[in-house]
């Protein structure tokens, strides 16, 4: 099975390092505009959230796109606006549901994630690891484990008051 | 010059409401980097000594470096530079969050704001279209709202912006410049230059980006320059707890934190306040400024209590400290209480707590009394009035009127002895470590530029480096002795060209403090993204010809030895108890020492002709010979013979 | 297996693509009455306006299909279909099949108006359509119709200098796509641009002697050169109802969800095709490029023994108006019927944006000026997803942290 690029909010630190290292290595400036991954902030609650394509199984940007400029890559699964192509007619972004294609305004064309040919510079740039490229089972059962743990939390804490005063200083 | 700058100086004259651009000096951004450099040069060039701080004469100047808003390290920064109401000499500030890499996106390099509007203004900068633009609806709100209420009228959740809140319109002296709504440029009343021109915040949305020399190379260096970083324990904890986990160092190990206004260096009640406490009970997240691996910011919120549901973005060492061990509280809400209303009202927190320090001081010592308080019970330990207090000060009512003078001037005109409890050094109030047990801290703060100030140094290596690394760094293994003099002077010497260095280029210093300190890696991501090719010892020459140029406009303005000290308290009371119990700060020794390498005079302080014209400043060295501040060129007068 | 597919649009294709996903064996036969390989219409308007070179409106080159494995036969029409006997007609030919994909598309509806046969009036829906439109001589146009393709088509004429009339007979441009408020905002850009509108009128005749001179209209009379008639479109069906095949109600091929006829081994996809919507309930006629190919994609799964459903569609149109971009999904407020009919509008200088809400559902959208991020209200109209649930999610952090995309929501809704 494919790897798949999935993000976790949570441990989103809202540095933006990712938008960075995305059009460094695209296009060899520094430009949060051309990058294919956008960090949404919401400052007042302290909560950041990488936007980035996730590769649908049935996208509807390909099916909008007049010319077909998007395809899947084969290798790595994800799909692929091909430049000498796309006409620039932002029919993909209006559709996207996750608003992750784009105007590269310089070039007049649309871009988006390509998962930097199964190597993304994002992922290995993030240090908090919000963002995971991995096979969809570790994915899922790490999407799993963080869910329960949270569950099981209050449990935790509420035991942590149980335990004597005295083994606590331990 | 199309890499790392973007080779625009946007001027802004409030006064005719005349915007201009203008090219940036290559040969300067060279010389000076940009950021704290290049803002330090601009100001001795554009004002003339013995203005008004607080008058349309003063320029406010906003800074970006070669590596803002790129993926060099923690590169958020950006420098807001004008003469200071704090000091009345060099004046300057800086901060981290999203809005200097988004002036650069907008096209610029440096922002020049001259003269003074009529009615409140902001100024909104969409790349090339610049506007003034009416601020009325926005004048007396705080900087949680006018960020609201910007964002909704811009309409475009990118914008980003930096505001004053209410203690800059009502020109207290210590207000500070806000952005990103938690991040502060706090010190030297930056604010109160602002407000004073009538200026209640800059927006600014970005479309370019910033072109980089070598991609390649400039990614390699960030992935080891990351790596370089998580080796130090001191940025995993830093990354882990934030600054809050100095509370632990100051108070236990170095017993250097401020306790009651410096009556004490350990503070008994420091269990309920450290930065693990805070961590477990407070933290909701991590968060971190642009580019930034560390991610120090802790996003917080009271949980439990009448205050649940409390949050905000940042509590820095500096917030804790300065509501509790300073005046005496135990409470942790009462410094995160405080610390919101500090950030809203766009106060410096650090200046705050100096303040209150004084304040609840001089009520110690009877010579204030609840008549001059307005009923408040200034007494160590009491939260309440601490709060109260903040807000007094912003609105100036009652006291808190002469205390938002900053405690120097406020000394002077309370009187009655209380001189000597007002902590400062050329009237900037000290931070919360103690010089008593941090010898070289103490020359730090009282040499540099911008008055009290432990990061114009932050001579880190003190307290962290063995005996061995202080000798080959410093000359001697005393170096690494905190209470020894030795060395001192060359330490605090090498720190402060390199924490210029850093300033200049935009980095932040936490990512710098310790383990991305030594010049090669910066060097290395500066060359990356300006395809430049500056050497590890061109930092320090950089750094020197920065401090060299404020100290020039600080002697322009009258500034001397005289000035570079420290309160009586560090110098003649020794601490009581902790770990630095029995020591003072030994200052006068540590001074010939840092002026001898310095290559200034070491009777008045001053900087020489050499020295200046070594570092190619010689239009400074002329201007400071007009003056008669340094002698006239000897080759000159032999020739008149 | 002997497949045939009537059509090289983009719903024919895509029949193609599946089956060769799953099935490589397969013979696959594609009669087009074109005489190019397959090109996206979507651009012809970009072609005509002289924004593309015409090698680009190409999707394919005749090799491509030779790679593909598919026989192509262009220029030939199909003429009957002998469902019993499972062979299709040709002139001068007969094909056998197994499955047969009727995706004949549609044709412009040319209205009964005295003239429209007459030299220099056209139709705006394929290759050749613009080719002649460009290698005529005129001076001013008159568009008849303010449809997507009639706005693109007096936007193309504009930029090749053309003076431009745009006769539209209801009371606005793109009367099916846009509310009245944002359409007199288009209106405004077309008639900046220097595009004459002309809207509430009926042309009654076009003009001339042998070649075009004027059109007359209930109300004036415009001289031209040239008539472009952009009225509208209808299915193409006429062969397959000769078939058997049931019509809906719409006046396409009647579908079930897997794309099948009621004609055993006939499946139509496509414009011509009318299927059921398994959300409204309804069936539904979508002649829309997206469409096409998620219908082609499922007859061709279909055809190749691989169950597939089609999963329905929604009007998206986007019309770039002299790089205004203009967007509009779902149904506008005159498309909807009954009340409790609600507008959430923004309206700014460079902006306009409105969210259509009937009886408490979000049922459409209309942007003009930034339209990034209107994918998001897509999957809400869509699924005519309540507004007061949307408000609950992203008026709670705790939800919107969980359910990050609906952030973009917010803006539209408040």
């Amino acid at each position: 099975m494919k790897k798949i690029l999935m993000v976790n909010p949570q441990l989103c630190t809202g540095c933006r390092i990712c938008e960075l290292v995305c059009s460094l290595s695209r296009d060899g400036e520094c430009n949060p505009l051309k990058s294919c991954i956008r960090v949404l902030k919401l400052a007042e609650e302290g909560i950041d959230i990488p936007g980035v394509c996730q590769q649908c199984e049935t996208p509807l940007c390909a099916d909008v796109c007049p010319v077909d400029a998007i395809s899947r890559d084969l290798d790595t699964g994800a799909l692929i606006i091909r430049e000498e192509i796309c006409v620039g007619c932002r029919a993909c972004s209006m559709v996207c549901p996750y608003g992750a294609i784009t105007m590269d305004i310089s070039k007049r064309i649309m871009i988006k994630c390509d998962l930097c040919g199964g190597d993304p510079k994002c992922v290995k740039f993030c240090l908090t690891k919000a963002l995971i490229y991995d096979r969809p089972e570790v994915v899922d059962a790490l999407r799993q484990e963080s869910a329960l743990r949270s569950l099981v939390r209050p449990l935790l804490k509420s035991r942590e008051k149980a335990t004597p005063t005295k083994e606590k200083k331990k | 010059m199309t890499y790392g700058w973007m080779g625009t100086i946007l001027r802004v004259n409030l006064t005719n409401e005349r915007i201009t651009k203008e090219p940036l000096d290559k040969q300067i951004a060279t010389k000076f980097l940009g950021g704290r450099g290049l803002n330090g040069i601009t100001l001795f060039r554009e004002l003339k000594a013995g203005i008004d701080p607080l008058s349309a004469e003063n320029v406010l100047l906003f800074g970006m470096g070669p590596c803002n808003g790129t993926l060099s390290l923690g590169s958020g920064r950006y420098n807001i530079t004008a003469k200071s109401p704090m000091t009345g000499g060099f004046g300057d500030s800086n901060s981290g969050g999203f809005w200097g890499p988004e002036l650069k996106y907008a096209g610029y390099d440096q922002i020049i704001i001259e003269g003074k509007a009529e009615k409140p203004v902001y100024l909104w900068i969409d790349g090339d279209e610049v506007e003034i633009r009416n601020a009325e609806k926005l004048w007396g709100r705080d900087t949680f709202e006018t960020e609201q209420i910007l964002k909704e009228e811009l309409e475009d959740p990118r914008i980003q912006m930096l505001y004053i809140g209410q203690a800059g319109e009502n020109l207290v002296k210590f207000a500070n410049v806000m952005t990103g709504l938690y991040r502060a440029a706090g010190r030297t009343g930056m604010g109160s230059v602002m407000g004073s021109k009538n200026l209640k915040a800059i927006a600014v949305r970005g479309n370019n980006g910033v072109q980089i020399a070598h991609p390649d190379k400039l990614q390699e260096a960030a992935l080891k320059a990351y790596d370089i970083l998580y080796s130090d324990w001191f940025a995993q904890l830093f990354s882990e707890e934030g600054s809050p986990c100095l509370v632990n160092i100051y108070n236990n190990q170095l017993g250097a934190l401020v306790t009651r206004n410096f009556q004490a260096g350990v503070f008994e009640g420091a269990e309920k306040i450290l930065g693990k406490y805070f961590d477990e009970n407070y933290k909701v997240a991590n968060k971190g400024c642009f580019s930034c691996p560390l991610h120090c910011g802790c996003f917080y919120m009271i949980k439990e209590g009448p205050f649940a549901g409390l949050r905000w973005g940042k509590a820095e060492f500096a917030t804790i400290i300065n509501f509790t061990s300073r005046v005496g509280v135990d409470n942790i809400e009462v410094a995160l209480r405080a610390g919101i209303l500090t950030d809203k009202y766009g106060i410096d927190l650090i200046s705050m707590g100096g303040v209150l320090g004084f304040a609840f001081e001089c009520y110690e010592k009877g010579i204030l009394t609840a008549k001059d308080t307005d009923g408040l019970k200034l007494e160590w330990g009491n939260g309440d009035a601490v709060l109260e207090l903040v807000r007094k000060v912003v609105f100036q009512e009652g006291l808190g009127k002469i205390l938002s003078e900053g405690v120097k001037r406020a000394a002077e005109v309370i009187g009655k002895g209380s001189e000597d409890y007002a902590i400062h050094t050329k009237g900037l109030e000290h931070i919360e470590c103690d010089p008593r047990g941090l010898q070289a801290w103490g020359l730090g703060y009282a040499v540099s530029s911008r008055g009290a100030d432990h990061l114009r140094a932050l001579p880190a290596f003190e307290y962290t480096i063995s005996p061995e690394k202080a000798k080959e760094l410093y000359g001697t293994e005393k170096a690494a002795d905190r209470f020894s003099t030795e060395g001192k002077g060359k330490m605090v010497k090498w720190f402060e060209e390199l924490r210029a260095f850093a300033d200049s280029m935009e980095i932040c210093k936490y990512i710098t403090r310790t383990g991305l300190l030594f010049p090669e890696p910066l060097v290395e991501m500066l060359n990356a993204v300006t395809g430049m090719e500056y050497e590890p010892d061109d930092a320090f020459k950089i750094g020197e010809r920065i401090v060299n140029v404020e100290r020039a406009f600080n002697v322009r303005e009258g500034f001397s030895r005289k000035d570079d000290t420290l309160p009586k308290r560090f110098l003649e009371e020794p601490l009581m108890e902790g770990p630095s119990k029995g020591h003072v700060c030994d200052l006068e020794p540590m001074l010939d020492d840092y002026y001898k390498f310095r290559g200034w005079d070491v009777k008045t302080g001053l900087p020489t002709r050499a020295k200046l014209e070594e570092l190619g400043l010689s239009e400074i060295a002329l201007e400071l010979q007009k003056m008669g501040k340094i002698p006239p060129e000897k080759k000159t007068r032999l020739e008149k013979k | 297996m002997q497949v045939v597919i009537i059509g090289n649009g983009v719903a024919g294709n895509s029949v193609c693509s599946a089956i060769r996903e799953v099935n490589q064996r397969a013979r696959i036969t594609l009669v087009s009455e074109e005489l190019y390989p397959a090109y996206s219409a979507c651009v012809l308007g970009e072609y005509l306006g002289g924004e593309i070179q015409r090698g680009r409106v190409f999707l394919k080159r005749i090799k491509d299909y030779r790679q593909q494995g598919i026989r192509i036969l262009l220029g030939r029409r199909a003429i009957k279909i002998d469902v019993k006997n499972r062979k299709v007609y040709l002139e001068k030919k007969k094909i056998l099949y197994d499955k047969l994909i009727v995706a004949s598309g549609a044709e412009s509806l040319i209205p009964a108006v005295d003239g429209t046969t007459r030299e220099g009036v056209f139709s705006f829906k394929s290759l050749r359509d613009a080719d002649r439109i460009l290698a005529y001589r005129a001076r001013r146009v008159v568009v008849v119709g303010s449809g997507p393709i009639g706005v693109e088509v007096s936007c193309a004429l504009r930029r090749r200098n053309r003076e431009v009339y745009l006769v539209e007979l209801l009371d606005w441009v793109l009367p099916q796509v846009l509310d009245q408020k944002p359409a007199l905002r288009v209106q405004r850009i077309l008639e900046g641009h220097g595009i004459k509108v002309v809207t509430g009128e009926k042309v009654e005749k076009i003009t001339g002697n042998y070649r075009v001179r004027g059109i007359l209209t209930n109300k004036r009379e415009i001289g031209c050169e040239m008539v472009v008639m952009a009225g509208g479109m209808r299915p193409k069906v006429s062969l397959a109802r000769e078939a058997g095949a049931e019509l809906g109600e719409l006046g396409g091929i009647k579908v079930d969800r897997r794309m099948q006829t009621n004609l055993s081994g006939v499946y139509a996809c496509g414009d011509c095709a009318e299927a059921p919507d398994p959300v409204s309930g309804e069936t539904a006629l979508i002649m829309l490029w997206h469409n096409a190919r998620r219908q082609g994609m499922v007859a061709g799964y279909n055809c190749a023994g691989v169950r597939k459903e089609y999963p329905g569609s929604t009007n998206v149109v986007n019309v770039n108006v002299f790089e205004v971009p203009v967007f509009s999904i779902g149904s506008p407020v005159s498309a909807l019927a009954g009340g409790g009919i609600e507008v959430i509008e923004k309206d700014r200088p460079h902006y306009y944006g409105r969210v259509v809400v009937a009886d408490g559902k979000i049922r459409g959208a209309q942007f003009i000026g930034e339209t990034e991020d209107m994918g998001v209200l897509l999957p809400a109209v869509r699924k005519r997803c309540g507004l007061e649930n949307v408000k609950k999610i992203v008026d709670s952090p705790e939800l919107l942290s969980l359910a990050p995309w609906y952030h973009k929501i917010k803006k539209y809704l408040t």
